[in-house]
């Protein structure tokens, strides 16, 4: 058995990718000689040329425009924007083009993108580290956004990322970037648009996604001796969301919370309750819970930790609709 | 060779309507496509049209100056040459209902959970006879009644002011509530009541009055938050009809005399039977009364009318073993007052002070005659 | 008379000056039968331009674009590529999309509001879609011209621009990268005048050729009027992409004849004075002069030219007119290449299937 940090599993399966297919590129800011600033593309500019593997010039907007005049030619692109927060220079090429493209050419042109980009909190970052940017993204009709929860998935999901022919914003939790799980890579497995249970239980669900999910599963863990019987769901592909899985659960737990580090108001939360509701409203036996960050901008290293849904947190949310 | 009618287009993004600055053409004109035939002013512009077709000018259908409406029809051209009218737009689609859901655990809504929780029944006993098999609010209802057995009853439909009863009763039941009661020697009230020719409840109304002035608790409200003391006594009278139990108010009763009084019972009463009550003669109490004696019951534990801190009952006046101040036994006409109050209003002993005052009033012939007639 | 103020600076590359006559060398390297084609093209670019306005008040387009006055830009860049070139226009370029092939009705599919961007292909046209986020076409044409360069292809990749354009920050990012990759591209920028109501003057205060230079790569301004040079300098651009000699800036000086769009009413903020003395500078004017002085075309041709252009628009007109809304199901078949359960879900219900 091997061990596996997310950040060597995501590197592996780009490795899988290009030795794949020919026509892929990897390319961004400091992805090529330094290997990316948290060492996901490390390797690949030595082991692929600079043809395939190489740095551009600051320019988030320019480098997914680019990406798009690249598919047009029959090149597949993974680039990445350096941090959720230094996405959004290129939002109007996402929205306005990468989203619409295959649609606006009544399905001509598929485009082949991933856009890789470190994502969410939890390392104590500066001021545009730690952004949620995933509910802009997946309210953007015409994108996929699927967001890895640890090591192995993240090599699956990357390489489902990789070979759809649809783009897909690919959101990678940068605090999980050195936690280790061990088992064999692999693409087999939930594909996109499908979830995944991480544990069982059957007195409530949590649906959680990103560096949350092993809060949750910490969390679960914790009120086994309370006698609470949590299910935890890795929800993993926010956009599509995985309703039939979203339905199931509620129905056979009659009791559900959603975890998410992005703010309460117009988060994945609000989306996955309505869900619930539409699929499951005749089995519910408590309200929906939502513990997710504050409705206020991310906040500073310091204040962090008050910031993000924390253990504690989300037991209260968990005996709240436990015991309702 | 057809007519065509050519309607006012949006021409510039949303526009509403646009007003005839000038024709250029007149009817009968011949007119070439793309002749210039009409300048039209709009709000961001003036705009020359060009003919859509080679045809007649037919008719124009508003004149210089006029306002036309995006849509509304500009020329009739006659005599061109047809091409086929654009096919209409899609029609509109119903979206299908959402499928019912199958599950292992049982269907109810979060209401009808939360209601069999109140009831004390176990939804897994339940079986459900809405759609998809889910548990209705009915279903948990006949099961708090206890297991279903035909017993051959007959089922009696809800009228409309049945089931308002239930509901203002289920209400009342849910809010803590204490009777008390006093037994009343009322050889006095039976006496002046015969002298005033009216029935007992109206002098009884008007001694309550004059009790809820020493004490105003009796006439009060919870309000959340607050006590609410109110000012004046507007009683409640409960009237039994056919169609049910109506609460008519006697508006102000304490700046009424008995004479008064007795006459407003019977009115209300006559319009509740009569179905004519209106709607200020319907809310307002400020206390309950209820004469219960009326149909013989001696003592009860009358129902709160919320939002009425207090009901009180009169209970049947009749021929009781009754012990003297002397020792001895007599018969004496008697009842027993029952006094149900909100117990987050009054304490018992505040409710008890009240009722001795009122007791000793109704024991008392002078002071009963002192009432305001 | 005097040029206009956004033609102020640096004398352009200029080959037919306004009256017709010759100040540069005419000989581009173009057949007779070549000249003659350039002046077809640019009579049934305006002839379709002005049919469009009129369909639009007709009620036939939603709203129109109109770019009279800048055929000599479109037309003589657009007639510089190749077959294995692509273009990459925004919404005015209606002329090089004739020159390039695009069906006409599939074109206006766009601004009759059948459909975004028109039902042609962009791969096999090699003309991109409408793109009305100006500048960020440029970007995607940066892309294809990486993508040849990584193809070995011997082909560049155009982007057309405005001077408004070229004020956003997808200009600066596209031309740098551009310039830093070496790439076969071609900013061809067509400095109209105007961006709606705003003067050349106010969006920039420098000349946009230059900004080249800073960027390391050639620029050079043209009499975009001026169909011959304008073809000669694009076909320079095209044969430096083609050579590994990277990219290319165009400034092609022109005017916007008409308004912004049939929703704009551009007396509000110039004179008609001015756009009239611009009919002194017209482009087919000129051309047309000089092709017939050089004794390249006669009246015989001319005409002819007139005439095709009348038949042709007429089959144009019927073709967008009988052009339906397409049914509702297009608006699920393309979001992705495979449907996923949810949206199919949805697709139901607002179709009712």
């Amino acid at each position: 058995m091997a061990e596996w940090t997310l950040s060597a599993a995501l590197n592996r399966a780009l490795i899988d990718a290009m030795e794949e297919d020919p026509r892929l590129l990897i390319y961004g800011e400091d992805v090529g000689r330094l290997g990316g600033v948290f060492r996901v593309t490390d390797g690949l500019q030595t082991k692929f040329g600079e043809d395939r593997v190489f740095d551009t010039p600051i320019a988030e907007a320019g480098i997914v425009g680019a990406a798009i005049g690249l598919a047009l030619t029959g090149w597949k692109s993974v680039v990445e924007m350096q941090f959720d927060g230094f996405s959004y220079p290129a939002f109007e090429q996402i929205v306005s083009h990468v989203a619409k493209y295959r649609t606006r050419t009544r399905g001509r042109v598929d485009l082949p993108i991933v856009i890789r980009i470190p994502s969410f909190g939890g390392i104590r970052g500066k001021e545009h580290h730690g952004e949620s940017p995933e509910t802009y993204y997946a309210h953007t009709a015409g994108l996929k956004v699927v967001a890895p929860s640890a090591a192995l998935d993240g090599y699956r999901l990357l390489r489902l990322a990789i070979s759809d022919p649809d783009p897909v914003v690919f959101l990678e939790p940068k605090a999980k970037y050195w936690a280790k799980e061990d088992g064999e890579l692999t693409t087999d497995g939930p594909g996109i648009g499908e979830g995944r249970v991480v544990r069982e239980g059957d007195g409530c669900v949590v649906f959680a996604y990103g560096a949350m999910v092993a809060r949750c599963v910490e969390t679960a863990e914790a009120l086994e001796p309370e006698g609470l019987s949590v299910r935890v769901v890795d929800l993993r592909s926010l956009a599509p969301l995985d309703i039939d899985l979203i339905g199931r659960c509620a129905r056979e737990t009659g009791r559900a919370v959603v975890v998410h580090e992005a703010p309460k108001t117009l988060g994945m939360g609000g989306e996955v309750a309505a869900r619930i509701m539409e699929e499951a409203f005749d089995f519910l036996q408590a309200p929906v819970a939502r513990v997710t960050g504050w409705d206020v901008p991310y906040p500073p290293a310091s204040l962090e930790h008050r910031y993000l849904p924390s253990v504690e947190r989300i037991a209260a949310a968990i005996r709240r609709v436990t015991s309702y | 060779m057809a007519e065509r009618v050519f309607t006012l287009p949006d021409l510039g993004e949303g526009l509403e309507e646009g007003e005839i600055t000038s024709w250029l053409v007149a009817e009968g004109d011949e007119v070439a496509l793309n002749q210039p035939i009409v300048e039209v002013e709009t709000a961001k512009m003036t705009v020359e049209i060009p003919s859509p077709f080679a045809g007649v000018i037919a008719k124009l259908h508003a004149g210089a100056g006029d306002a036309v409406a995006v849509g509304a029809p500009l020329v009739t051209f006659s005599g061109v040459a047809g091409a086929a009218e654009n096919r209409a737009a899609d029609a509109p689609v119903a979206p299908s209902p959402p499928a019912a859901q199958p599950g292992a655990s049982v269907a109810a809504t979060p209401a009808v959970r939360r209601r069999a929780k109140d009831l004390g029944v176990d939804l897994a006993t339940v079986a459900g006879t809405g759609p998809g098999g889910r548990v209705t609010a009915e279903d948990v209802e006949r099961a708090g009644d206890g297991p279903a057995v035909d017993t051959g009853a007959e089922r009696v439909p809800l009228s409309p002011i049945r089931r308002t009863i239930a509901r203002r009763m289920e209400q009342a039941a849910s809010i803590p509530q204490v009777t008390t009661f006093r037994t009343v020697d009322a050889t006095s009230l039976e006496t002046v009541r015969a002298e005033l020719e009216v029935s007992p409840l109206p002098v009884f109304i008007a001694a309550l009055c004059r009790t809820i002035a020493a004490h105003p608790i009796l006439n009060a409200a919870w309000a959340d938050d607050a006590i609410l003391l109110h000012p004046t006594v507007h009683a409640g009278i409960a009237v039994d009809t056919e169609r049910g139990l109506f609460v008519p108010v006697i508006r102000d009763a304490g700046s009424r005399g008995t004479a008064d009084l007795s006459a407003e019972i019977r009115r209300l009463a006559e319009a509740a039977r009569g179905a004519t009550l209106t709607p200020d003669e319907s809310t307002g109490a400020t206390i309950a009364v209820s004469n219960t004696g009326s149909y013989g019951s001696e003592a009860g534990t009358p129902l709160l009318n919320p939002p009425n801190a207090v009901t009180i009952a009169l209970g049947v006046i009749e021929p009781r073993a009754l012990v003297t101040s002397g020792g001895a036994v007599e018969a004496r006409p008697a009842c027993t007052i029952s006094l149900t109050f909100d117990h987050r209003v009054l304490d018992g002993a505040a409710a008890g002070r009240a009722l001795t005052d009122l007791v000793d009033l109704l024991e008392d012939a002078d002071a009963l005659r002192a009432l305001p007639r | 008379m005097d040029a206009p103020a956004h033609w102020a600076g640096t004398e352009p590359v200029r080959i037919l000056q306004a009256d017709g006559t010759a100040v540069g060398d005419p000989d581009v390297g173009l057949a007779p039968e070549q000249l003659r084609e350039l002046l077809r093209h640019m009579i049934r670019a305006r002839r379709l331009d002005r049919e469009c306005m009129a369909l639009q008040r007709q009620g036939e387009l939603t709203v129109y674009p109109p770019f009279e006055g800048q055929e000599a830009a479109q037309v003589g860049s657009a007639f510089a590529l190749g077959a294995e070139d692509w273009a990459f226009p925004t919404f005015r370029e209606l002329a090089a999309a004739l020159v390039r092939g695009v069906d006409p009705v599939q074109y206006l599919w766009y601004h009759r509001g059948t459909w975004h961007g028109g039902p042609y292909d962009p791969r096999a046209t090699r003309f991109g879609p409408i793109c009305v986020p100006v500048a960020t076409q440029i970007c995607h044409a940066v892309g294809v011209a990486m993508g040849l360069q990584k193809d070995g292809a011997d082909a560049c990749a155009l982007a057309y621009f405005g001077d408004g354009s070229a004020s956003e920050g997808d200009f600066h990012e596209g031309a740098n990268m551009a310039a830093v990759f070496g790439v076969p591209a071609i900013l061809f920028c067509q400095n109209n005048g105007w961006a709606i109501s705003v003067p050349t003057g106010l969006q920039t205060a420098g000349e946009i050729w230059k900004r080249a230079e800073g960027l390391g790569f050639p620029g050079v301004r043209v009499d975009g009027n001026d169909v011959l040079a304008v073809y000669r300098v694009t076909r320079e651009a095209v044969e430096r992409a083609s050579s590994g000699g990277g990219p290319t800036l165009i400034e092609a000086l022109t005017y916007r004849m008409g308004p912004h769009t049939t929703a704009d009413d551009a007396s509000r903020y110039r004179d008609e004075d001015e756009v009239e003395r611009w009919r002194a500078f017209d482009p087919i004017e000129r051309y047309r002069t000089w092709l017939l002085a050089a004794g390249h075309a006669d009246q015989d041709f001319v005409r002819t030219c007139d005439e095709d252009a009348e038949s042709w628009v007429a089959e144009v007109r019927a073709g967008i007119t009988a052009t339906d809304a397409p049914p509702a199901e297009w608006m699920f078949d393309w979001t992705f290449a495979e449907p996923p359960a949810v949206l199919a879900r949805q697709r139901e219900e607002a179709l009712g299937g």
